[in-house]
């Protein structure tokens, strides 16, 4: 079925997921073609663990974390994921009915903190939207659960009548992570969740992550194409690239030493806080532009870009395959490559 | 730098902000703040309800029968309202008499200012009798003036000597109603029409949009010709008008479906609509709660902007003979009378139905600016 | 004005109108920039960076006004102008802009004409502030696309904006603010919206071009990376206040302003330790319209001094090697 191992505490597993969007145009809305938004995506994520994918604009992870969620019917490849009773679930054939009772399993924190919020509900509505579409109609008993969820993300409960607007980025992005724990999920999926935050806020609102994680028992799928942070709270890292993924590592051995030359071309591009380091950094290792998930080559999407692309990788595409356990990389040369990780003690 | 105090998780100061009544204001309440900053919006909607006022009380404000014929009277100019007398004494309102006379050269009649007798105007007097929406017979009038055969026309009359203030105002209960059972009409169908679109998408989407454009495409003048070539001129005259209507929605309704079509296709693609999805909302939930209440204000502004089209429709039409005829009423009717050069020339007063057209229009089209700014009060 | 430097902000004050009220979005900002030197400005959102630059070219927006204050900026045959006392349109203005000072902003179609190509563009600005001949000008657009290294410049002359990516743009823009040798480029957020690897190609870019011109760079960003990697010395904004100013080194080792301090140990870093708790700031930044008394950060300060802070607005306070800072804390 696959070509790696699924570990026995896994709480998701995706196998070569596809989702292609049709190219159509013309009168009758001929197809032209496809973008190939996520293809051939495998991975799985352990329980309580964060699994940090990070990739620039076009690399397929916020699709990703949506197919993942059915919020896009994904063309092909499947989604399992394991209920807390420890069944596991083929998401990819579910109706959207049975989907609506798994989803308080698993739900989602968006980017856009103004966008994820119905501007025409307060507070209360917003929060308790979860529960009631669950069946919790009782008005005092949803308010009580509200006014708990509010306090647990650090919003105070007597703003529950208030509309979206009287509140700040930072404060909008909690009133979604509360929405997001209405149901006591056991999964989470963070779209960019702090990427449109002020540095400060983005702190507050990451410590608030991490804390709810380590009460909760959450499993984490955090999508950002900020590095700094996915080292900051992720166990395991995938880097994805025109839609597919090509290396996905624990986060110690990813920035000491990773597979990838995507991987390593993106770390040395992280600007760094840090002036000193920043002066010492290897710089150009980066040229051309990122690939066209709607005009992919035959080969390696990245091998144009790549200093250590051969004959081989304009020809064929890689598979994504593990060399140690738990280290994938889809790169025919990772074997003789010695990249560069960060440096961190300089 | 000192230990920061951590709390667990880190709680929002309790010092808040100046406390602000938009915190909790329900969507409608800050349109309302947000439209009302729109001076000319605002007044444009006093317009308007007052012109809706004047149609439902037309009996009573008319101070006669709009059907009725003064042979004496014919082209009679506009008559100005004094207050005092030649000699400066202070009379209350009233107008002069009207003196006739004939062009010993053209035999044409006109009318002269009688300075020797004061009619006063008189309020709520007895005059003509009506049936009060439709069913109250009465004959109480605004005002009128004392005599019995005393005659007052502030807009003056016609070829057959019926008042114009009096036809205008009765003609104002048919041109605006057009407008509004029109823009109904088209409503229902663009609602319907554009919901699907949007919604279902796919297939359905194609063959509005591509019905939409074929309506769009065909002149709308020869279109109307047609359609109200086809009417009998026999028929009942309510007929015929609702029959007006429904070909004003039929060709109306393309832009408002465009609109309900846009925003559905917008909204859909929401993160709040897929947040309530993810939440496990049921999908007439999220049409009913999430994506419909997000786009009825702008609806409402669409529908305020294809009122005034659906009126320059019915006058046009009834301009050009085809839409309404007499004996009904509207002001399309009326500006019949202003067709040829020489009753213009000779009877200019008889274009102040345009004027009401005009100032009509403008004021839905400010009204609709106005709602569409206001539409989403959450805009930056 | 100094000698050594090109351009002095001095006590700048901009307020706003708007329908909810008074915003005093930029209170007091001072600080210098000598030739050849890259100034980042850092700040969240709201904190006055973008408003500040865009007094330089006299560009404030309609309901902006500057209430206090002075922009002066040298030009390179001496001249000094006094940039607010001059007309927003005025032909000196309109000199500067362009042709003595180049604007690069976050969002290349702002500033590209959807409608011309990207050669007639730059080959405009050379018209309006050169006396070069027609295939002089074409040759110059066309070594100034290869200065901002982009392949086949003579093809990329005839390309309009929307055929070129992200970067691409970015780099054509970047063309364009060079294209008359500007003595002070101004970048606002340039790299903001481009993703990681495309905008390291663009930072390495403009400080390969700063070097090769020894032009003055006016570097505004919300990114500690990207000034830690580009400037010489930074300008750390709060709410409309440039709270300290120093060398970058001094910056980032020897904060003197608890906000600078408080910032930058709020940023995650890559140092390999394993779920470090990030510092935050406490508390929301607070609302413009009704700014703090005192010191505007003392809402969210750990070393606020109570009665001093929360009353007083503190003085600038000068340190060795060119550092100020606005706290009471440094105060005698």
């Amino acid at each position: 079925m696959t070509n790696f191992h699924i570990p026995d505490d896994a709480l998701i597993s995706v196998e070569k997921l596809q989702m292609h969007f049709p190219i159509k145009k013309g009168f009758l809305g001929r197809e032209l073609g496809a973008v190939k938004a996520v293809d051939d995506v495998s991975f799985y994520i352990r329980k309580g663990e964060t699994l940090g994918i990070v990739g620039e604009s076009g690399s397929g992870k916020s699709t990703t974390a949506r197919a993942l969620l059915r919020a896009y019917e994904p063309t092909g490849g499947t989604i399992r994921f394991k209920d807390p009773e420890g069944n596991w679930h083929d998401l990819t054939h579910k109706s959207e009915a049975e989907m609506r009772q798994l989803r308080q399993y698993m739900q989602m924190i968006f980017q856009d903190p103004y966008a994820s919020l119905n501007p025409r509900m307060t507070l209360l509505q917003l929060v308790s939207e979860p529960l009631v579409n669950n069946g919790i109609t009782n008005k005092s008993e949803l308010e009580d659960r509200v006014a708990d969820l509010l306090i647990k993300v650090g919003l105070r409960p007597e703003n529950m009548t208030r509309y979206p607007h009287a509140f700040s980025g930072g404060q909008r992005q909690r009133i979604g992570i509360a929405r997001a724990l209405a149901l006591n999920p056991t999964f989470i999926a963070a779209d960019e969740s702090v990427s449109a935050l002020d540095v400060s806020i983005a702190a507050q609102t990451i410590n608030l992550l991490q804390d709810l994680q380590e009460q909760m028992g959450l499993t984490y799928l955090f999508i950002t194409h900020d590095l700094s942070m996915v080292e900051h709270i992720s166990d395991r890292i995938g880097v994805m690239y025109a839609g597919r993924l090509v290396e996905v590592a624990d986060t110690a051995s990813f920035f000491e030493q990773p597979l990838h030359p995507y991987s390593e071309a993106l770390l040395s591009a992280i600007p760094i806080p840090d002036p000193k380091r920043a002066r010492a950094k290897k710089r150009g290792l980066v040229k051309g532009e990122v690939a066209d998930p709607a005009n992919l080559p035959v080969g390696c999407a990245f091998a144009s870009r790549c200093p250590h692309a051969s004959e081989l990788c304009h020809m064929s595409n890689p598979e994504l395959t593990e060399t140690a356990e738990g280290r994938f990389v889809r790169c025919h040369h990772s074997a003789d490559l010695k990249l560069q990780g960060a440096n961190y003690d300089q | 730098m000192s230990e920061q105090t951590l709390s667990d998780p880190a709680v929002e100061p309790a010092v808040e902000v100046k406390e602000n009544s938009s915190y909790t204001a329900k969507p409608l309440t800050l349109m309302w703040w947000r439209f009302k900053k729109h001076k000319l919006a605002l007044w444009s909607l006093g317009v308007i309800i007052v012109l809706y006022l004047v149609a439902a009380f037309a009996g009573f404000l008319a101070p006669y029968d709009p059907f009725k014929h003064n042979r004496l009277h014919p082209f009679v100019p506009p008559q100005s309202i004094h207050f005092f007398s030649e000699d400066g004494t202070f009379q209350g309102p009233f107008v002069y008499g009207l003196k006739r006379q004939r062009d010993p050269n053209t035999a044409r009649l006109s009318f002269e200012e009688d300075t020797s007798k004061i009619n006063r105007i008189r309020f709520f007097v007895e005059g003509d009798k009506y049936n009060f929406w439709g069913f109250i017979p009465t004959k109480l009038h605004l005002f009128g003036v004392e005599g019995k055969r005393n005659r007052i026309y502030i807009l003056g009359t016609d070829k057959l000597g019926r008042d114009l203030f009096s036809r205008l105002v009765y003609g104002a209960r048919v041109t605006l109603s057009v407008g509004l059972i029109g823009v109904f009409f088209s409503f229902v169908i663009g609602i319907t029409l554009g919901s699907l679109a949007g919604l279902i998408g796919g297939t359905v989407d194609t063959i509005i949009q591509r019905m939409a454009e074929l309506v769009r495409s065909i002149p709308t003048i020869p279109l109307w010709l047609g359609l109200a070539a086809a009417l009998p001129v026999n028929w009942d005259p309510i007929l015929v008008y609702l029959l007006i209507t429904v070909i004003l929605a039929l060709i109306g309704w393309t832009n408002l479906a465009r609109v309900v079509r846009g925003h559905f296709m917008t909204i859909r693609n929401q993160d709040f609509v897929l947040a309530a999805r993810l939440s496990g909302a049921t999908k007439t939930r999220i049409v009913t709660r999430h994506m419909l209440p997000s786009m009825t204000s702008y609806v409402i502004a669409a529908i305020s902007l294809a009122i005034p089209e659906m009126i320059l429709g019915e006058t046009a039409l009834s301009f050009l003979g085809l839409g309404l005829r007499p004996p009904v009423i509207s002001w399309g009717v009326l500006l019949q009378d202003a067709q040829n050069l020489r009753s213009i020339a000779l009877a200019p007063w008889l274009l102040i139905p345009g004027v009401a057209i005009v100032v009509t229009i403008l004021a839905f089209n400010f009204l609709g600016d106005g709602l569409r700014d206001a539409a989403d009060p959450y805009q930056k | 004005m100094q000698d050594e430097t090109i351009l002095e902000i001095n006590d700048l004050n901009i307020c706003f109108e708007m329908r909810e009220g008074t915003v005093n979005a930029v209170n007091g900002v001072t600080f210098s920039v000598k030739p050849g030197e890259v100034l980042g400005i850092v700040g969240e959102s709201g904190s006055g960076k973008s408003l500040s630059a865009r007094s330089i070219m006299n560009l404030l927006p309609r309901n902006a006004t500057v209430t206090n204050g002075s922009v002066k900026f040298r030009k390179n045959d001496g001249e000094v102008v006094d940039i607010l006392a001059e007309k927003r349109e005025s032909r000196k203005m309109r000199e500067l802009r362009g042709g003595h000072i180049g604007m690069i902003f976050q969002e290349p179609m702002t500033a590209l004409s959807p409608v011309h190509s990207i050669g007639k563009q730059i080959m405009t600005t050379l018209n309006l502030h050169t006396d070069l001949s027609k295939k002089a000008q074409v040759e110059r657009a066309a070594d100034l696309l290869a200065m901002v290294q982009m392949p086949k410049p003579m093809e990329m002359l005839k390309k309009y904006p929307h055929q070129l990516s992200g970067g691409m743009r970015q780099r054509a823009m970047i063309a364009m603010a060079l294209s008359c040798n500007p003595s002070l480029l101004l970048a606002d957020e340039p790299t903001t919206a481009l993703d990681v690897t495309t905008e390291a190609q663009i930072l390495d870019l403009i400080m390969s071009l700063q070097d090769e011109l020894n032009m003055a760079v006016i570097f505004i960003t919300h990114n500690f990376g990207v000034v830690a990697e580009i400037a010489d010395r930074v300008s750390v904004m709060y709410l409309g206040n440039a709270v300290e100013t120093a060398s970058v080194d001094d910056i980032f080792y020897h904060p003197k302003h608890p906000y600078t301090r408080a910032l930058l140990q709020s940023i995650p870093r890559l140092d390999g330790q394993k779920r470090r708790r990030l510092q935050t700031i406490e508390g929301m930044v607070p609302d413009p319209f009704n700014l703090p008394t005192g010191c505007v950060f003392h809402t969210r300060c750990a070393e606020k001094m109570a009665g001093k802070c929360t009353s007083q607005i503190p003085e600038l306070t000068h340190f060795e090697n060119d550092q100020m800072a606005r706290c009471h804390l440094h105060q005698a």
